[in-house]
């Protein structure tokens, strides 16, 4: 049984934290009180409400808040004074400039394409060690037409190939059926290719610039706070790390340590003037709470530029209130 | 805005002109979801068809609960329903 008074469970409570971050900032709180009133009166007046029936109504409170945030127009000027969108600017220029160089390439290929293991990359030695030389596009379609483990064969650029074996094979089997015919032929498992640096720095950018929107979604700032890229280029240096071939034991700190990170830039915002970004400070115990006379019920704290006053409750949903001052 | 009028639109003018005043309330009577009803709500408001006021945060505070937006149908509005009348047929809605 859902009580108003209760807390919303959780599927509800994120959703409307979802909406509430698509809402216009300046018909946030009036959006944020009508929606509040609204649900107060339908678990008041509707004998045994269901928590599929609530989410739905949640559901309909972000399709509110984009329905909102679409009659607004989009502003260019007030996006790009978004902190968040100066650093998701860069960012996004490199992932298209990464994707334009061919820098996911390999990245798409083992996402979408066929199965990496069925994959191996073809280079030719020169007579010299490590100096490559051509491939000869119509050898290699000479040799793959006499091959029966190489299946096709995509020219990537003049000295490497992707080729695709038959199933069952390996690139082992392709190596000695190919040394035969050249000597100079390597074959190589294409798995060792998706590790690419630039592959990796590509998916880390995205991954950033997926953050980026993220903050600036949920950020009411005009400022810009250091922690945020701090907390961004942990999670870089983490996603670099060579993911997919780490065993669970490191995969699994991996994981702790990115929301960590995420957790820490989170806080950090949330203890923080929305409009300066500096440090808020100065705290007051404000009101009596509901656990006893003597428990505060949340704490006031002051921005030290003087923008405004942020109220925190103690509840275990805490709830924030900003509230600005008038000079 | 009254000549581009949807059916949802139109529903939701006819069940505020038909008493409804907040948006579950309009969602009973027209069996539409909040997703639709909210949404239209916010076009009519913003085409000047509906308007919107709160309920005196005296008269809830002494309730204790929270205080509720209503919605009133505007001339304009009136004007618009009559017009989304010759295009659409209503469900029946009980007038309070």
């Amino acid at each position: 049984m859902i009580s108003p008074a209760a807390p919303l469970p959780p599927e509800s409570a994120l959703l409307l934290r979802l909406a509430a971050a698509f809402a216009p900032d300046a018909r946030r709180d009036e959006w944020r009180r009508e929606w509040h009133a609204e649900l107060w009166w339908w678990l008041s007046s509707t004998p045994d409400p269901s928590r599929l029936a609530l989410a739905g109504h949640c559901a309909g409170a972000v399709l509110d808040a984009v329905s909102l945030r679409a009659g607004e127009g989009f502003n260019a000027a007030d996006f790009l004074a978004r902190p968040a969108a100066r650093l998701a600017a860069p960012l996004l220029l490199l992932v298209l400039l990464t994707g334009i160089t061919g820098g996911f390439r390999h990245t798409r290929r083992a996402l979408f394409g066929t199965a990496p293991m069925d994959l191996a990359v073809l280079t030719e030695t020169g007579p010299f060690m490590g100096q490559r030389s051509a491939l000869p596009p119509a050898r290699v379609a000479q040799w793959t037409a006499r091959s029966h483990i190489v299946q096709s064969v995509e020219l990537a650029g003049p000295a490497r190939a992707v080729v695709h074996l038959r199933r069952g094979y390996t690139a082992a089997d392709a190596q000695r059926e190919w040394r035969r015919w050249n000597g100079f032929l390597q074959i190589t498992p294409y798995a060792a290719e998706i590790v690419h640096p630039v592959a990796l720095l590509g998916t880390a950018f995205l991954a950033l610039v997926l953050l980026a929107i993220a903050d600036w979604l949920r950020s009411d700032a005009s400022g810009f706070s250091l922690a945020q890229p701090l907390g961004w280029l942990m999670v870089l240096f983490l996603s670099a790390l060579e993911l997919p071939f780490l065993p669970v034991a490191i995969l699994l700190p991996y994981l702790v340590a990115s929301f960590m990170a995420l957790q820490y830039c989170r806080r950090d915002r949330a203890g923080r003037c929305p409009v300066c970004l500096e440090r808020l400070g100065q705290p007051v115990p404000i009101g009596v709470g509901p656990r006893g006379p003597f428990e505060p019920a949340g704490t006031e704290f002051l921005c030290p530029l003087g923008h405004g006053v942020l109220f925190t409750t103690r509840e275990t949903e805490p709830e924030s209130h900003w509230t600005p001052l008038v000079a | 805005m009254a000549d581009t009028l949807s059916y949802a639109a139109a529903s939701v003018l006819n069940a505020i002109q038909s008493g409804r005043r907040y948006g579950f309330e309009i969602m009973e009577a027209t069996g539409m979801p909040s997703g639709t009803v909210y949404p239209a709500l916010r076009k009519l408001e913003k085409g000047g068809l509906i308007e919107a006021q709160w309920e005196p945060e005296s008269v809830a505070r002494a309730e204790r609960r929270p205080a509720r937006r209503y919605y009133q149908v505007t001339s304009q509005g009136e004007a618009a329903l009559t017009a989304a009348g010759q295009r659409y047929r209503f469900s029946e809605v009980a007038k309070r």
